[in-house]
């Protein structure tokens, strides 16, 4: 999985069918401290994720493997809202402010 | 999935069987600002996405789910066009 930072919302009136109902956000690839990468993906969600959050993705058939994904036709997925991250013993995200 | 803009199409009269009706285009993804990034792919599309719309890409097998695509010998395909990408600067 990779950490990403969720930017916006992709809207789509024309898509697959097997799409209708999916909830698409634009996210950028995150370092562990939260910071912003340049490499963009579209990821579904099912979790209530929104501008800002940090989350987790899942890319390839991995990201089918929840009831909701099942079957569509999608590579991406968030499959967790992150609170903190901790890197060799430190909370580099998140926690107590 | 990639969000990417469309720059072009690719004819070929030679092709894999299977890969016969279906329309080539080309894309480019894009930052957030929607700007190319110079990363370019060709991807299967079947919801007539017009050249300088921004579409959401689907990968492998994925792509092979999108209606009409079963079975095909391919692994990117046009799977929405955006109305609207809004998206924090």
């Amino acid at each position: 999985m990779i950490l990403c930072r969720v930017i916006g919302r992709a809207v789509a009136t024309r898509k697959d069918a097997a799409l209708e109902g999916a909830k698409l956000l634009v996210v950028a690839e995150a370092d562990p401290d939260g910071g912003e990468r340049a490499d963009l993906h579209v990821v579904a969600d099912v979790l209530g994720a929104g501008a800002g959050d940090l989350v987790l993705v899942t890319i390839g058939s991995g990201a089918r493997l929840t009831a909701a994904t099942r079957a569509q036709p999608l590579d991406a997925l968030v499959v967790a809202i992150v609170d903190t991250v901790e890197a060799d013993g430190v909370v580099v995200y998140g926690g107590a402010p | 999935m990639l969000l990417a803009r469309v720059t072009g199409r690719v004819t070929a009269p030679v092709r894999a069987e299977g890969l016969d009706p279906c329309r080539l285009v080309l894309v480019e993804t894009v930052d957030r600002r929607g700007r190319g990034l110079g990363r370019r792919y060709v991807a299967v599309d079947a919801l007539g996405a017009r050249e300088g719309q921004l579409v959401v890409t689907t990968s492998a097998a994925a792509a092979r789910m999108l209606d009409g695509l079963s079975g095909k010998p391919i692994d990117l395909a046009v799977a929405a066009v955006l109305d609207d990408a809004e998206l924090a600067a």
